[in-house]
């Protein structure tokens, strides 16, 4: 059952055994799990709730408007020689699962390995986490994009990788049904993304779990060391100006808001603040997309938007994966003004594009900004920062191999590049200000550790210094993984719900 | 009717680096439709939230008072005439301060592209259901 929050009109005050702040990968996986388990469940999500109908009816900027956090205006601020990066991030029923390009990795092992020697987690192991990874990608039906369902783009970039010796790999995706509109970030046509609204929030709304969206948790309240419930205001639907006031007393407290936003709920409620570990950690593997610009159209906007990737180039510490935007996304990036602008434009049908993004070692900070949103910063480590030319080298090459005739790399204002030209480019002296960067994957903010001198919470994702507390979103994952991490916070969502259940619920 | 969340004096400069940026030969585009995308772009930015209207105006404001400094003018933005704007902002758009533009550029063009007959323009067959099943072979 759904309410919204924006039409109630009056104050509001509820109670619950569990409520969770925030409905996305891993605030719906908690809810439907403890709902299930018979628990009273109330979930709280600060955006608006747009059905996947309605969703698959909206042209890209009307997606943006209605379910990105800030209309698609998120930005992490480079310190340094760092770019400004865009943090695509969603803001309704369903989070960031709605915005993604429904791609599932399970964490590498080598991640794995450095949670459980250098952060200290000795229980992440990939046959301790299996169970769960195969349930999740059951419920929410992970499977291979078949190479018919490539796009044209994605078709020819791998024919560059073989040509190399580097042969892409089908990529997983959380889809059933998938005809390839290419649209997964901006609601599917087909409904075949089974991004949360679809999977796990039903299952939890069946089992009697209630959702109110447009509710804005300000703080976490707390009773003799525990958590006791929440407060925060309702907010208009179009505006986002704050009404109502609303409070919810609950046994136990999830917060799932995000990288962004669960420490500054953990700030605001004077949680974590020994530690000093709230708000810091935080990683975004920064992703960087070049294309590539043939004689014949490719219209890579037919087949699916991430069908293949390559880890061949991990130990530079860089995954490539298929990508696609909207035209005028594409139309934007390329360079020129008036009719230089329109000339590039036309170039549209005959673009491929990639993106390449870095397993990166961290260095973004969230912290409480003078309104509503964080101020982040994001100070680019100096091997981060030396992996980019790499990136853009091999990225280049393989368009190339594929028979492009020109590449644009992620430099703004830079024309674009032939062979030759690209030879006398001197990549590694390009400042990061110049950088166009993107990021689908802040991670870190409230990480795992396992003391409190380590992380903000421990294993089992419960608060260190306020019981009754969890967090249960990538806010918690210890390190950069290197791949998407959906399916990772999906996980290790579940496993906190499952031990949760362990143990009985306060009086 | 305008929203008071979005100043007249921003829609002023939209208007005028959208006319620049969508001219050819130096014309600005239909007026009608560069008051389509004006439309959009209101209700985009009283959407986007405070912080995020003030970071697209804070970057409009940086292009409106630095293009024109490119040739030669200390004139705001919309106070040049469309093949001086269109050189302003390219010259702009080649310096090392181009962010400020590709941020204005970006969402002016996710919108403008996003009008039929931009999408006709670059061969796409559109957005949602009816136009994708719309494409020949009922599939895009």
């Amino acid at each position: 059952m759904i309410h919204d929050g924006s039409t109630h009109g009056k104050d509001l005050a509820l109670d619950a055994d569990v409520v969770v702040i925030g409905s996305g990968a891993g605030g719906a996986v908690v809810a439907a799990t403890l709902a299930e388990a018979g628990q009273r469940v109330l979930v709280l999500e600060e955006g608006a709730h747009v059905t996947a109908d309605e969703a698959a009816r909206l042209t890209p900027s009307q997606h943006m408007r209605r379910l990105w956090r800030d209309a698609g205006l998120t930005f992490a601020i480079g310190v340094g020689d760092s770019p400004v990066i865009n943090v695509m991030m969603g803001k309704c029923v369903g989070g960031s699962s709605m915005l993604t390009g429904g791609v599932c990795f399970r964490t590498p092992e080598h991640v794995l390995h450095a949670w459980r020697h250098g952060r200290g987690l000795p229980e992440f192991t990939a046959e301790h986490l299996d169970p769960y990874f195969r349930e999740v990608e059951e419920a929410i039906h992970v499977e291979e994009v078949p190479y018919d369902n490539w796009s044209a783009s994605t078709q020819a970039f791998g024919r560059g990788a073989a040509r190399l010796g580097k042969p892409l790999k089908a990529m997983r995706r959380n889809t059933q049904g998938c005809v390839g509109h290419s649209k997964c970030n901006f609601g599917c046509p087909e409904k075949a993304k089974r991004s949360v609204d679809l999977s796990y929030l039903p299952r939890a709304f069946a089992r009697g779990a209630e959702l109110w969206s447009h509710c804005l948790v300000e703080k976490v309240t707390q009773e003799n060391g525990r958590a006791t419930g929440v407060t925060g205001r309702l907010l208009d639907a179009k505006t986002g100006e704050k009404g109502h006031a609303f409070t919810v007393r609950a046994r136990r407290v999830v917060v799932a808001a995000g990288s962004y936003h669960s420490p500054l709920i953990l700030k605001a409620s004077g949680v974590g603040r020994a530690s000093g570990q709230v708000g810091q950690n935080m990683t975004l593997h920064p992703a960087f997309r070049v294309m590539g610009r043939f004689t014949e159209p490719l219209h890579g906007w037919r087949g699916a938007l991430q069908g293949a990737f390559s880890d061949a180039y991990e130990h530079e510490r860089i995954t490539l994966t298929a990508v696609f935007m909207p035209p005028g996304v594409l139309a934007a990036t390329l360079p020129g003004i008036g009719a230089e602008h329109l000339k590039n434009a036309a170039l549209v049908p005959y673009l491929g594009a990639f993106g390449g993004m870095v397993h990166d070692e961290g260095g973004g900070t969230v912290r409480k900004g003078p309104g509503r949103e964080p101020l982040v910063t994001y100070r680019m480590d100096k091997k981060d920062k030396a992996a980019l030319p790499t990136l853009m080298r091999v990225m280049a090459a393989t368009w190339f191999e594929a028979g492009a005739k020109e590449v644009i790399l992620p430099v703004l204002g830079l024309s674009p590049q032939t062979p030759d030209a690209l030879r006398s480019l001197d990549l590694e002296s390009i400042p990061g200000q110049r950088l166009e960067c993107s990021s689908q994957h802040p991670l870190g903010t409230c990480r795992m550790g396992h003391s409190e001198e380590s992380g903000v919470v421990d294993s089992r994702g419960e608060c260190f210094d306020l019981k009754e507390l969890y967090v249960a979103d990538g806010s918690v994952v210890p390190t950069s993984l290197g791949v998407n991490p959906q399916l990772t916070i999906m996980t290790l969502a579940l496993r906190t719900a499952r031990l949760m259940l362990e143990r009985p619920l306060p009086a | 009717m305008p929203s008071p969340l979005v100043p007249p004096s921003l829609l002023v400069t939209l208007r005028a680096f959208a006319e620049a940026l969508f001219a050819h030969d130096d014309t600005p585009p239909p007026a009608a439709r560069v008051d389509w995308v004006m439309t959009e772009m209101e209700d985009y930015l009283v959407r986007a939230g405070s912080r995020a209207r003030l970071v697209f105006r804070l970057s409009l404001f940086a292009v409106s008072a630095a293009a024109p400094c490119f040739v030669g003018s200390l004139l705001p933005l919309h106070r040049l005439d469309v093949p001086r704007r269109v050189r302003a902002l390219r010259a702009m758009e080649e310096s090392v301060a181009s962010a400020p533009i590709l941020a204005v550029k970006a969402f002016l063009c996710v919108v403008w592209y996003e009008h039929p007959e931009a999408q006709a323009g670059v061969g796409y067959q559109g957005f949602g259901r009816s136009g994708l099943l719309a494409a020949p072979g009922g599939r895009p």
